[in-house]
């Protein structure tokens, strides 16, 4: 079986070549609906789950995003959730200066993204099941991640207020100047690792409707390693990151584009 | 945050490291069933799908194998289900000369070990829904394999023949000396090939009860592009092996330790 270089490939090889290595796409979100609470913590604790090649961002945010996806080509129309935990951070390298939101860890709730994310952008995703937006009696939002049956972590959110479309403008620019900042790394068995930098991926994103507020609250499970195995490592992490202020809550719907074109590698 | 070079890490980061790099362990599957139909196809049909690094093996033969695995001791005792393709190989290299079982793809329904396989063992691992195995009334038992919806793929197999506790062991040996090879390749960001080897890994079967027989049939969905994506060319490129004859049909029932520490880079 040959091997053509100019092509994208990946595992399973008899696969085939979905697109050209010059030509790497955009992918199409149409439908997005994002629930996101970004808190300031306290900069140590940040620094200690930082790769040692990001530093701090001048403002110690923590940002705690589900996001509902659906409409996606790369999975034949179907969608899927995520729940992703991201730190404010910086890179200062050779040729880059960026700066952007470090993904700590991106739990999905679909394999094909997650493998497409690690393999490709470097991006730390795992498995989870994410719920849907949920509306309480109250009037309060929240959404969750578990896995097999256990919280790993959820945020509440209190009636949001609608925002016109200046605002909306503003944020929609806010947003798609903070790229994801992520290091990929493929471990080998009997060797140095086969992938070990860092990476910075883009996304273009349109709010078509948003709604902000002040207030609002994360909270954790306690899964034992008997129940989560693995996970409850990153459960723990999560939680050395303490709420200090809460920034920002805010949901949005629109769409975005996963720009695989522009991710690369960081220098 | 330093990455700790003395552990296995899979991201993210901030899960630490999942094994001890000095003392790689074998994975326990403490509960595992087996229902495998090897069958004999054309030569020049497993041509085009093997890596060119591997050769033909002696005889063209292709295993589909279903396993169910409960006890898993990196899930935290839950269970999964495995169905992969693979196809009798030689690899010639400069230090190693060995015969195995070439995997083509391996559909999981858990995505942690989907995960390590790609990363760690090079096996072509992606998401399937799979089937419990079924008997039916005529005593035929069948898995299947199906992503959204939509069947991939199954076999139904008549395992009549109860085998003694001796022949058990025998099998049990077998298998555990029949290594598995893999291809791992990995795209990188704007560079050269992250991962681009031959590997090799081996796990110790031991086998408590089995039955075997010679007939069977593997069957094929026919999904469309529009219903299970870019995984439509896995199966167009299982259905270029034709069954000329049904060699050998397998159940078999007992545990399976995946050798961590003998997995590696062929060379």
């Amino acid at each position: 079986m040959p091997q053509d270089p100019g092509k994208y490939r990946e595992m399973p090889l008899i696969k085939g070549s979905p697109f050209d290595l010059t030509e790497l796409p955009r992918l199409p979100y149409p439908d997005v609906q994002v629930l996101a609470l970004q808190y300031q913590t306290d900069p140590d604790a940040v620094r200690a789950l930082l790769p040692d090649c990001y530093r701090v961002a001048e403002k110690p945010l923590v940002t705690v995003v589900f996001s509902h996806n659906y409409g996606l080509g790369f999975i034949a129309g179907g969608g899927y959730r995520l729940a992703a935990v991201q730190v404010a951070a910086r890179f200062d390298g050779e040729h880059d200066h960026v700066e952007g939101d470090y993904i700590l860890v991106m739990f999905e709730n679909k394999t094909r993204p997650i493998l497409g994310g690690r393999e490709h952008l470097g991006v730390p995703k795992q498995f989870a099941d994410i719920s849907p937006v949920k509306i309480l009696p109250n009037g309060h939002l929240r959404c969750e991640a578990s896995v097999w049956g256990h919280l790993l972590f959820g945020i509440d959110l209190p009636p949001l207020r609608k925002q016109n479309a200046l605002v909306r403008l503003i944020a929609n620019r806010q947003i798609n100047a903070r790229p994801w900042l992520a290091y990929k790394y493929i471990a080998a068995l009997d060797g140095p690792p086969d992938a070990d930098y860092p990476t910075v991926t883009q996304n273009d994103s349109q709010l078509k409707q948003l709604w902000l507020g002040k207030t609002g609250k994360v909270y954790y499970g306690d899964p034992g390693r008997e129940d989560v195995a693995y996970i409850r490592g990153v459960v723990d992490a999560l939680k050395t990151l303490p709420v200090r202020r809460v920034e920002q809550a805010l949901r949005f719907r629109g769409s975005a584009v996963l720009r695989m074109d522009l991710s690369r590698r960081l220098r | 945050m330093p990455i700790d070079p003395t552990g296995i890490h899979v991201t993210p980061f901030i899960m630490g490291p999942v094994f001890d790099r000095k003392s790689l362990p074998g994975l326990v599957h403490a509960d595992t069933e087996l229902l495998i139909l090897d069958y004999r196809t054309d030569r020049d049909a497993i041509r085009p799908l093997l890596h060119h690094c591997y050769e033909l093996g002696e005889d063209p033969t292709v295993s589909v194998a279903f396993a169910e695995y409960g006890g898993v001791d990196f899930l935290a005792g839950n269970r999964y289900r495995h169905a992969a393709v693979q196809i009798a190989a030689r690899y010639e290299g400069q230090e190693d000369h060995l015969d195995g079982a070439y995997v083509l793809v391996a559909f999981e329904n858990e995505t942690m070990p989907i995960i390590m396989g790609r990363e760690h063992l090079g096996i072509p691992k992606v998401y399937g829904d799979i089937s419990p195995i079924k008997t039916l009334s005529n005593g035929h038992l069948r898995c299947e394999a199906s992503l959204w919806g939509h069947l991939l793929f199954g076999i139904e197999a008549a395992c009549p023949s109860r085998q003694t506790a001796s022949a058990c062991q025998e099998a049990g040996k077998s298998f555990s000396e029949r290594p598995t090879f893999g291809y791992k390749f990995f795209q990188s960001l704007g560079g050269p090939l992250d991962a681009d080897y031959p590997t090799v890994s081996w796990a110790d079967f031991e086998i408590e009860q089995m039955w075997v027989g010679a007939k069977g049939r593997l069957y094929l969905g026919s999904p469309g592009e529009e219903d299970i994506g870019e995984f439509k060319p896995i199966i167009d490129a299982l259905r270029s092996l034709p069954v000329r004859e049904v060699s050998q049909t397998i159940r078999a029932r007992g545990s399976m330790v995946l050798r961590y520490d003998t997995c590696r880079r062929l060379r």
